[in-house]
């Protein structure tokens, strides 16, 4: 039996399929009670047309009814918006310039946020491949210098041990580690060591094998590895059977006891990681105050809101400081959410977002624009249709569905321009991080479709319903050539010309400010001379160079074979790389004689850094080779840290030292020049302008870079540097061999590409408006012609002609300049409190920037203008 | 002559059911039937009389078939389907309780 829903179900489904079929059902019926009807009254004795007549008015009229019966039907609203859609089209086709600039108009403003949409949706909106990954967040030490400061392991065990809101607390660091297979060259592996609960923190169980948990992160236990999915693919070839395998790492041995699944490895969070390691603190390092060196990561117990979990965290510090006097009493911690990104790279993303806004409402504006010059020049059609009957909802509906349908044409023209910049940024921003997929993907296709949509109901509705409120009486009495929309209409544009200038001067004032401060960040003096500079790293790992003393002698070893290769000026041992990049470490420093401490950059390095970086001497003295073990303990500070300290007395002979009970003073001997990092906006550096210099024969390190000054080609210099290398020990990779200006490239890349890519909007921005103001222009000159006509018949020159054209608009356009500036002002506010480190521009620099807006605008304005005013009186004037 | 009033809302549907459930007839013999039964009391204008049953049919209370006429000429023929007949009911019954209590007010006596 079929129920009533079927029965309804089939009723509804053949109505919607066969709209055909039930229009001629339609017919057919009405004919057939047309007929009925009609043989009824003859048989009355009426006439057939008089009955027919009868039959007819009885009904209440053929379409009405027919009219009445579609109502009822389903999906009625789909019908008419299918017939608006035809009817739009039709109408589209017949007014090609206004579709082409509307087209055009649409692709360039979707196209610019589909693009940018798709570059920052995996930065921005992805969460973490983790299960519940709200939970997850990031502790930081904090002080007066910085807000993302490491632990070390005594404070993370005091916290683990104290705090109450973690379910886990785990800490972890980044190491390079060199796996040496017998018979083949050793090979640089990145790896990350963490505590024994850092898997399960993060929720991830293995692909195969196990994790390591706590009961192999402890001193003594067997050493194990777990290895990255890439890594076991691309090293081992997915072999099945790799667990139990025993690896050489850093001359031990390390047996594999799992491999983790594809998505954990998440390159844009962690960076590369090739296998994980416990740490297996030995006794010491867990009570080690002054290596501050440990990310931690935590997950909040389920009941546990972020905000209470950040102030125990803050309670558990404030406990430790009041039982360890000895620890700055500024210091404290923090959460900061888990986000794929740091903040700075999430705040320019942001600011990209913005600027790519502003240019989509600009598009806005200026289809508006364009839709109401239509919509104008159809009000006739509009009022008329509204006076015989026609609802004002329908016709609004009409224009809106016009809109609509453009705006999503437009949009779909969009993609493969959005595609294709997509692929370029992608290209040029995310080549070197392998594993984040920058490309459209669905919910960039949804987001591209979703900002055509809303585009087309803005432009499509307001100009609607100035028209269908336009009175019948005035429109019609109008002459159709002359016609003049109504003053609504007129306003309105007015305020969308003016809209148009002020965002995009502001769009342009902020990417320009951006671009401006970039390039002075590239105009500062860093300190130090790239050029003829060539650097190279390697790891010392091995049993034999675990010993001080065999370090010692492996880097003066390495320093004199580099020397000797021709065409070398100077060599340099250090522990960092060029400081085209931040230096790698940090520590905190106590002063002799002050209770307060500080936090600067600690580089090792030989006597002759710097020489071959040429980075000048102001107090003091250099490094000598007599500087080392046995001998003073010494440093050498930069300027910067130098007068903050010590600013009206001699800095050298000062004394330095690490933080806590055994502070191993440092004698200072020297003071350099500042070197500055472009790093405004990485985030792994450290917050702080001191610089301090040990020398490497009194410490170590176990990344070696080495840095040479060349007079050669720095490539014919490689060969020869990595044969220098293996002659001393054929198991050491050299790695990264870059000339320095090659590494400064590739840390200012990013920020240079951004540059472009709001420079793009800034002319984007520009034009559209451009394009907006001769629009409108050009539309009322020809509204005007008319009288235009009449004024050069009457005598009136040209160049008052053109005056009265470009009047109104002047006017306008120094309006929308000065809301401009002012936006822009309150843009540069903005942009300085994303990045407080990019200078902010000069008032002279974003003056200028106006005044080439209000030059473009002029000169849109100038051209209709300029034809209008060399009307023909004889052609206007028949229009009339 | 008064004009016939207005139907209550709903009411059609609650008549061309009724009218449906004797047997199944087309549009203009459901308007035929109409008339003659409520001795042109009550008017439905043919123009109410196709959207309403096609809102039936949508909802499924009756379904339409083609067959010829006894005229010879194809026509819709509308009958009621099980659902419909319960509808019918229901309505019915609603319809009397509604009517009864709409009666004992205007049965009251007035000083």
């Amino acid at each position: 039996m079929r129920s009533r829903w079927a029965d309804a179900l089939v009723a509804r489904l053949k109505a919607i399929v066969q709209p055909r079929r039930a229009e001629q059902d339609l017919d057919d019926e009405l004919a057939f009670h047309m007929a009925m009807q009609a043989r009824a009254d003859e048989r009355q004795g009426l006439n057939a047309v008089e009955s027919r007549r009868r039959a007819r008015l009885d009904l209440g009229g053929v379409e009405q009814v027919k009219e009445r019966a579609r109502d009822v039907r389903p999906l009625r609203w789909a019908h008419d918006a299918a017939q608006d859609a035809r009817y739009g089209v039709r109408a589209l086709w017949k007014t090609p310039r206004f579709t082409i600039a509307a087209l055009l108009t649409v692709v360039l403003g979707v196209g610019a946020n589909a693009t940018i949409f798709s570059t920052l949706n995996p930065l921005l909106f992805k969460a973490l491949p983790y299960p519940e990954p709200h939970r997850i967040v990031n502790v930081f030490r904090t002080s007066p210098q910085s807000q993302r400061w490491p632990f070390s392991a005594a404070s993370y065990f005091d916290q683990r041990e104290r705090n109450t809101s973690f379910e886990q607390l785990t800490a972890l660091t980044w190491q390079d580690t060199s796996l040496a297979e017998p018979g083949q060259p050793a090979e640089r592996l990145f790896s990350i060591r963490a505590t024994g609960n850092y898997f399960a923190l993060f929720g991830v169980p293995p692909l195969i094998g196990r994790v390591f948990s706590d009961a192999d992160d402890r001193d003594g236990a067997p050493p194990v590895v777990v290895l990255s999915y890439g890594f076991w693919q691309g090293r081992f070839a997915g072999d099945p059977r790799i667990v139990g395998r025993v690896l050489r790492l850093d001359g031990q041995t390390a047996t594999v006891i799992g491999v983790m699944p594809e998505n954990f490895e998440y390159p844009l969070f962690w960076g590369n990681v090739d296998l994980w390691r416990p740490f297996a603190f030995p006794a010491d390092q867990r009570t080690n105050r002054g290596n501050n060196y440990l990310r931690e990561f935590a997950r909040l117990k389920p009941q546990v809101t972020f905000e209470q979990a950040d102030d125990a965290i803050k309670a558990v510090f404030r406990t430790f400081l009041a039982e360890h006097p000895d620890l700055d009493a500024r210091e404290g911690a923090r959460l900061e959410p888990l986000s794929i990104v740091d903040p700075t790279t999430r705040r320019i993303s942001a600011f990209a977002f913005g600027l790519a806004f502003l240019v989509l409402l600009i598009a806005c504006a200026n289809l508006a624009n364009l839709q109401l010059a239509r919509t104008a020049a159809r009000a006739r059609e509009f009022a008329i249709r509204g006076a015989i009957g026609g609802a004002k909802e329908r016709l609004i509906r009409q224009s809106l569905t016009e809109s609509v349908v453009l705006a999503l044409i437009g949009g779909a023209l969009a993609l493969p321009l959005a595609y294709w910049c997509t692929q370029l940024i992608a290209r040029r921003q995310f080549s070197d991080l392998p594993g984040v997929h920058v490309t459209m993907d669905s919910v960039s296709l949804a987001f591209a479709f979703g900002c055509a949509l809303v585009t087309g109901i803005i432009f499509g509705v307001v100009p609607a319903w100035l028209a269908a409120r336009a009175d019948v009486n005035d429109v019609l009495k109008q002459n159709p050539q002359s016609m003049t929309s109504g003053r609504a209409p007129q306003r309105f544009r007015q305020a969308l010309i003016v809209a148009e200038i002020a965002f995009a001067l502001v769009a342009l004032s902020g990417a320009t400010s951006f671009i401006r401060g970039l390039q002075r960040i590239y105009d500062v003096d860093p300190g130090w001379r790239a050029n003829g500079v060539l650097a190279a790293r390697l790891n010392l790992v091995g049993p034999q160079y675990v010993q001080a003393p065999a370090r010692r002698a492996f880097f003066e070893a390495v320093r004199d074979r580099a020397a000797a290769i021709p065409g070398i000026t100077a060599v340099a041992v250090s522990s960092s790389s060029v400081p085209a990049f931040p230096y790698g470490t940090s520590t905190t420093f106590a002063i002799e004689g002050r209770t307060d401490t500080v936090v600067a950059y600690n580089e090792r390095v030989t006597p002759q850094y710097f020489d071959v970086l040429r980075i000048p001497l102001r107090r003091g003295r250099h490094f000598t080779d007599d500087d080392r073990f046995g001998h003073t303990a010494v440093m050498i500070v930069n300027e910067a840290m130098a007068t903050a300290l010590w600013p009206n007395e001699d800095p050298i002979g000062k004394r330095v030292g690490f933080q806590g009970p055994n502070p191993n003073w440092r004698e200072i001997v020297g003071v350099v020049g500042d070197v500055t990092f472009p790093s405004f906006a990485t985030a792994a550096s450290v917050d702080t302008a001191y610089e301090v210099y040990q020398p490497l024969a009194q410490t170590g390190t176990q990344a070696v870079n080495i840095l040479l000054r060349t007079t050669r080609s720095p490539d014919a210099i490689a060969p020869d540097l990595r044969k220098a290398v293996a002659a001393l020990d054929g198991d050491l990779p050299v790695f990264d061999v870059v000339t320095a200006r090659s590494a400064e490239e590739r840390t200012t890349a990013r920020f240079r590409l951004l540059g472009q890519v709001f420079g793009g909007f800034a002319v984007l921005g520009l034009t559209l408006a451009a394009i907006g103001v001769f629009g409108v222009v050009s539309y009322s000159t020809a509204q005007r012609s008319g009288e235009l006509g009449m004024r050069v018949a009457l005598g009136a020159r040209e160049s008052e002609v053109l005056w009265l054209v470009l009047r109104q608009g002047v006017v306008l356009i120094i309006v929308g300049a000065v809301a401009g500036l002012a936006g822009g002002f309150g843009l540069s506010r903005v942009l300085a409190s994303l990045m407080p480190r990019l200078p902010s521009p000069e008032a002279s620099f974003v003056f200028a920037t106006a005044a080439l807006m209000i030059v473009v605008a002029l000169v849109a304005m100038y051209i209709p203008a300029r034809r209008a005013s060399k009307i023909s009186p004889m052609l206007a004037l028949r229009h009339e | 002559m008064s004009k016939p009033p207005d139907l209550v809302q709903g009411t059609l549907d609650l008549l061309l059911l009724k009218i449906l459930a004797v047997e199944p007839l087309h549009g203009w013999a459901i308007s035929q039937r109409l008339k003659q039964v409520s001795q042109d009391d009550l008017q439905v204008s043919d123009g109410s009389l196709y959207p309403a049953l096609h809102k039936l049919e949508l909802n499924g209370w009756i379904t339409a078939e083609w067959k010829n006429s006894d005229l010879g000429r194809r026509a819709k023929f509308y009958s009621l389907t099980r659902a419909g007949r319960r509808y019918l009911g229901q309505e019915t019954a609603e319809w009397h309780r509604l009517a009864s209590a709409i009666s004992r007010v205007l049965d009251l006596k007035e000083v």
